[in-house]
C-alpha cells in the first residue's frame, strides 16, 4: 500500500489538466476540425432546432465542422458506444432509460410529459469522456435556457 | 460467576462506548458526504460501501456490551459473555462474502473495460469537476476513521475487547484506501479509465482482509481456543504464563483455557482441587491490575475421586 505515495503524488503532480479524455475525443475534434454527430430522424422540428443550436456552439468552440449521420435512435446510440460518433442529438429518453448506464445523458434540453411518462430530450456522448462531456453539458444546458 | 464487569474497567468501558457513539454519529457524517459526490464512480460505490460497513463493529460493540452485562438465566447459566463474538462472526461472514462480491465487481468492470463518466457541477454559478468533489469527500473520509482508530487502539488493549480492537485496526488502516480511492479518481481525470476498476479492487481487497482479521479473531473465541493475542493468531501472553504456572502448580494435570468475552476460563484436569476456595488473582502472574482477566478455574479430580465420587466433576473456585 506504501507504494501508492510516490502515485498519488504523481498524479496530484499532474493535475493541472483535469479531465482528460481516455479515448482523447476532445483533443482528436479539435485537431482533426471535424465534430461526428449522429441526428436521430423523425425528431420533431423543435427537438432539430435546440439540436442545431448545440451542435453550432459545439463547433464554435472547437472550430471543427460537424458531419451529420441520420439514423434511428437505437443505430446511433450503438455507433457512438463503438466510438464512431462524437455526439447523438434529436434522441428523447424515459426517465429509466436503460441507456443511461451505457452512455452519458447531457441535462435535459426539454421535456414532454404523454401518458404519465415523460420523455427528456438529450444530447449524448460516450461514457468516460469527461473532458468532451463537460463541454456538451456547459453548452447543453446554455440551450437549455 | 458474576456477569459484572470488573471495577477496574467500567470507566473505560464507559469511555469506550462514548467514542463508539461519537463514531456511528462521525460515519454517518461520512457516508451521506461520499453518498452525495458518489456519481456513477465504481471506486466512490465501493469506498461509501466501505463506510457504511465500519458501522457494524461499532454498533456490535455498543449491543455486544449491553448484553455481556444480562443475569445467567436457568437457558443460559453460563450468562450471555459469547453472544458477541457470535454476532461479531455473523458480521465478519457478511463484511467477508461482501468484499468478495465487490472485488468481483471491478475485475468484471475492468474486465467490460467499463470508462466512469464524472462530468462537472455546478457551484455557485461556477462550473467545478466533480472529481474534485469526490477527492475533498475521501479525504474527509480519511480523515475521521483515523483519528477514531488512534483514540480506540489504547482502550481495546486495556479492555482486551476484540470488537473493538479490529474496529480500532480497520479504522487506522482506512487510510489506505483512502489514497486509493483518491488516486482513482485522479487517474479518471488524467485519462486512465482502468483506475476507477483497479481503485476498487484495492478497496474491495482491503474490506475482504478486514472481513477475514476479524472473522478469525471471532472464531478463535467460538471454537473454544486458547485465548489470542489481539493483535495476532499466536496465544496470548497472559495465557501463556497462566498455563505455565498451572502445570507447574499441579503436574501431571492437564491445563485448558479458553476464552468467553474478555475473560480466561481455567480448566485443570486430573488434579485435585485445593482444600480451600482460592482467588484465581492468586494464579495470575502478569500486572495485577489486570488480574480480572483470569475470571474462573475450574478442577476435573482425577479418577477415583474419594471424596465426591457421585457429585459433580468439577469445582468452580471463581
Amino acid at each position: 500500500m506504501r507504494a501508492l505515495f510516490p502515485l498519488f503524488f504523481f498524479l496530484l503532480a499532474s493535475c493541472g489538466d483535469i479531465p482528460r479524455d481516455p479515448d482523447g475525443s476532445l483533443k482528436r475534434i479539435r485537431r482533426e476540425r471535424v465534430l461526428h454527430v449522429g441526428m436521430v430522424e423523425g425528431a420533431d422540428l423543435q427537438s432539430i432546432r435546440r439540436a442545431d443550436a448545440l451542435i453550432a456552439a459545439l463547433a464554435k468552440d472547437t472550430g471543427a465542422n460537424p458531419a451529420v449521420t441520420r439514423d434511428g435512435q437505437e443505430a446511433l446510440l450503438l455507433r457512438l458506444e463503438a466510438g464512431d460518433l462524437d455526439i447523438v442529438v434529436g434522441g428523447r429518453f424515459a426517465e429509466d432509460t436503460p441507456w443511461k448506464t451505457r452512455v452519458t445523458l447531457g441535462p435535459p434540453l426539454a421535456s414532454e410529459t404523454a401518458a404519465a411518462s415523460t420523455l427528456n430530450d438529450h444530447a449524448v456522448t460516450r461514457n468516460g469522456e469527461n473532458a468532451w462531456i463537460m463541454l456538451v453539458q456547459r453548452e447543453a444546458r446554455k440551450v437549455a435556457r | 460467576m458474576s456477569n459484572a464487569l470488573p471495577e477496574a474497567l467500567v470507566p473505560l468501558m464507559r469511555r469506550a462506548e462514548r467514542l463508539e457513539w461519537w463514531s456511528i454519529a462521525w460515519t454517518i457524517s461520512v457516508i451521506a458526504v461520499m453518498g452525495a459526490a458518489m456519481g456513477s464512480s465504481q471506486t466512490m460505490k465501493t469506498a461509501w460501501i466501505e463506510d457504511c460497513l465500519s458501522l457494524i463493529p461499532p454498533i456490535v460493540f455498543l449491543v455486544a456490551v449491553r448484553v455481556e452485562r444480562w443475569a445467567p438465566t436457568n437457558r443460559f447459566p453460563n450468562g450471555f459473555q459469547r453472544a458477541p463474538s457470535l454476532a461479531f462472526a455473523i458480521a465478519a461472514a457478511a463484511l467477508t462474502a461482501l468484499g468478495g462480491s465487490l472485488l468481483v465487481n471491478s475485475a468484471m468492470s475492468l474486465f467490460a473495460q467499463e470508462h466512469a463518466t464524472i462530468a462537472a457541477i455546478d457551484v455557485f454559478g461556477h462550473e467545478l469537476w466533480l472529481g474534485w468533489v469526490m477527492v475533498a469527500a475521501q479525504i474527509y473520509s480519511i480523515v475521521v476513521p483515523l483519528v477514531l482508530g488512534r483514540l480506540k487502539l489504547p482502550l481495546a488493549r486495556a479492555l482486551n475487547d476484540k470488537t473493538l480492537f479490529t474496529d480500532a485496526q480497520t479504522q487506522k488502516a482506512n487510510w489506505m484506501t483512502g489514497i486509493a480511492g483518491i488516486g482513482g479518481v485522479i487517474g479518471i481525470g488524467l485519462g486512465y479509465w482502468w483506475a476507477d476498476a483497479v481503485a476498487a479492487g484495492i478497496i474491495a481487497l482491503d474490506i475482504l482482509n478486514d472481513g477475514l482479521r476479524a472473522l478469525r479473531a471471532a472464531t478463535a473465541e467460538l471454537v473454544d481456543g486458547t485465548p489470542r493475542a489481539l493483535d495476532s493468531p499466536k496465544i496470548a501472553e497472559d495465557a501463556a504464563a497462566i498455563d505455565q504456572l498451572l502445570r507447574a502448580r499441579f503436574p501431571g494435570a492437564e491445563v485448558r483455557l479458553r476464552e468467553t468475552g474478555r475473560i480466561i476460563h481455567a480448566q485443570v484436569i486430573g488434579a485435585t482441587p485445593p482444600a480451600q476456595k482460592v482467588d484465581p488473582a492468586t494464579y495470575w502472574t502478569g500486572d495485577p491490575e489486570r488480574s480480572w482477566r483470569l475470571g474462573q478455574i475450574s478442577f476435573v479430580a482425577p479418577e477415583p475421586f474419594e471424596q465426591e465420587p457421585a457429585a459433580s466433576a468439577s469445582k468452580g473456585n471463581g
